[in-house]
């Protein structure tokens, strides 16, 4: 189940980001999003968990430079990519973990509960990240310093974080 | 926090820069569903974990690859956990016959899981000390980790058998009755000798050929009186002695027959104590019956080959430990210089019995067959047979096992009567 859910949201994530780019003209790029799919299905079967945060991080840059360059075809693809693939990182990890465990009616109910909930914020994430682009927002000042706030906030955590030696 | 959670985090914080640098809103949208993934994560970071557990073994003591079903309950007495990976920390040595150490799953408030499953091992003493529990929130982002002791342990004892009858003859034996022959005249069974009738002999003992001789004096039967015996065992688990070449040891042999012999000692009633001798020295304190017997061969369970530049050879045996003039049988494999120790022990009055399992026809066993082998075997084998021959000089009764016979069927006939030397009394 979780594997069919990872890769349907794999090839859904991936391909809007691959779709994006196409239809924007960019051939070369899509193809290579396309084969970072086979490769991570390819990576699933060998069990190397660790590429899936790879993909992540190709998605991601992937679709930060769409941003950049203001795709002609859409930036939603972008967002809807991102969240897709969030999803399929998500559950190669809970993948992994599922299979160190034993298959039982418990670890069924889990996967129902954990591929809704992947599922659900997802898609909230992809709204989320939507509503800025739908409704145009601005990058005023008060934007700015809010996500300054928010930034030295994230380093302080990081900073603690560190400081107590990987424990809060 | 682990790995993911610091890989995730960067993305967010490298998007929300980036876009903060670079003015371009967008960026920063891109950012939003990562964000949300964290902030769901830590809003349901697992709290204090409140998990119960509880370990039942089937058996505490089987044989060597019995199955033992292990049943594991979990009882979460604290709030929801909405991922819990629990590892059983299985002993290393056992194999998992059937179901899984390891279970992921999601408890609800007072709700109580247990599993079972079944290992089997070698012989061995195997503690189950703790439960490895990780539990995270659903995304698995904020993991928290904790071990809890479950304990319980298992004794898979090595395999005795059952010996109907092994023959000694020790210098000294203790006061209570038994089996063994004691060298003084008295209620028994076997004739000793004839002496001068006293008023408690009973008729029937009365000796009629040498009472016909004289015509005053009327002489009776002696017989020999039968009573226990203290008789120490040794088990050699030096490295040097048990193990050949290409992994195999003769150690499991040994072990087999130390158990055969204490079982068989102690059945006949005597007191019996056993020392390990390898690594380490592990002394059981001499005893008597059935918890004498648990102890022995729990003793055994735990009994591994090793190497101890102290313990190099026997000569650092605490013969002390041994009554003086008492049975002891040495349980080893031999090699040239042990030899001296066995003639030490001899010279200080000890009974000695050595029941050596045979390397050189183990050996070749696994070897292939080919003119060298078989010329080297040969060679081997003489000096083996040299090296028996000198200690069989001094006294001791040997007990070369070719390890493929059964031991069983090699004490029926080697150690069903004593040797005419030792019935001598030498």
């Amino acid at each position: 189940m979780t594997l069919t859910a990872l890769i349907i949201s794999l090839t859904l994530g991936m391909g809007s980001l691959a779709w994006g780019y196409y239809t924007s003209g960019f051939h070369r790029l899509a193809l290579v999003l396309a084969l970072l799919v086979v490769f991570w299905g390819g990576s699933l079967w060998r069990r190397w968990y660790w590429f899936s945060s790879l993909g992540l991080l190709a998605a991601v840059g992937a679709a930060a430079y769409g941003m950049w360059i203001d795709l002609s075809a859409g930036l939603n693809w972008m967002i809807a990519g991102v969240a897709g693939v969030l999803i399929a990182w998500d559950l190669t990890d809970f993948l992994r973990r599922l299979y160190l465990g034993a298959r039982d009616d418990h670890s069924r109910s889990l996967e129902r509960g954990h591929i809704a909930r992947a599922v659900i914020l997802g898609v909230a994430g992809m709204l989320l990240g939507s509503i800025p682009l739908v409704i145009n927002l601005k990058f005023s000042f008060e934007w700015g310093v809010l996500l300054v706030l928010v930034a030295a906030f994230g380093i302080t955590q990081l900073v603690s974080w560190l400081r107590h030696g990987g424990q809060f | 926090m682990n790995l993911r959670t610091i890989f995730l985090s960067s993305l967010f914080y490298g998007l929300l820069l980036a876009g903060l640098i670079t003015t371009r809103g967008e960026l920063v949208a891109l950012a939003l569903p990562l964000a949300l993934y964290l902030f769901s994560s830590m809003w349901d970071a697992p709290g204090e974990i409140g998990l119960e557990f509880q370990r039942s073994v089937s058996a505490e003591r089987v044989s060597p690859g019995a199955p033992v079903s292990i049943t594991l309950t979990v009882s979460n007495v604290g709030p929801a956990l909405g991922e819990v990976l629990i590892e059983d920390k299985i002993p290393e040595g056992l194999t998992v016959e059937e179901g899984h150490t390891c279970h992921l799953l999601a408890l609800k408030p007072g709700e109580v899981v247990s599993w079972t499953i079944l290992v089997s091992g070698p012989r061995g003493c195997y503690a189950f000390n703790q439960v490895q529990v990780e539990v995270s929130e659903p995304m698995g982002l904020v993991q928290h980790e904790q071990s809890f002791a479950t304990p319980g342990q298992l004794f898979i004892l090595p395999p005795v058998l059952r010996l109907q009858q092994v023959a000694i003859r020790p210098r000294r034996t203790r006061v209570y009755s038994g089996n063994i022959p004691a060298r003084t005249g008295g209620p028994g069974i076997e004739f000793f000798g004839v002496r001068e009738y006293q008023n408690s002999d009973s008729p029937r003992w009365i000796n009629w050929r040498a009472s016909a001789r004289h015509s005053q004096t009327i002489f009776s039967n002696e017989f020999e009186q039968e009573r226990v015996a203290d008789i120490g065992i040794i088990l050699d688990g030096r490295m040097r002695t048990n193990a050949l070449d290409a992994g195999h040891s003769l150690f499991e042999h040994s072990v087999l027959a130390a158990a055969a012999l204490a079982d068989a000692f102690l059945n006949q009633g005597n007191r019996v104590g056993l020392l390990l001798y390898g690594q380490y020295l592990r002394w059981t304190l001499p005893g008597y019956g059935k918890i004498q017997r648990e102890r022995i061969l729990q003793a055994l369970s735990h009994a591994q080959p090793g190497e101890n530049q102290v313990f190099a050879d026997l000569g650092s045996i605490p013969t002390r430990l041994f009554p003086p003039h008492s049975q002891v049988v040495l349980v080893s494999p031999l090699i040239e210089d042990d030899l001296e120790m066995l003639l030490q022990f001899r010279a200080n009055g000890y009974q000695v019995m050595l029941v050596s399992p045979d390397p050189v026809t183990y050996e070749l066993s696994s070897l292939p067959d080919t003119e060298q082998v078989r010329q080297a075997a040969r060679i081997v084998r003489m000096e083996r047979q040299v090296l028996l021959q000198k200690v069989q000089r001094a006294g001791v009764q040997v007990l070369d096992w070719n390890v493929s016979v059964p031991f069983d069927k090699l004490v029926r006939t080697s150690l069903g009567r004593p040797p005419g030397w030792a019935r001598a009394g030498i």
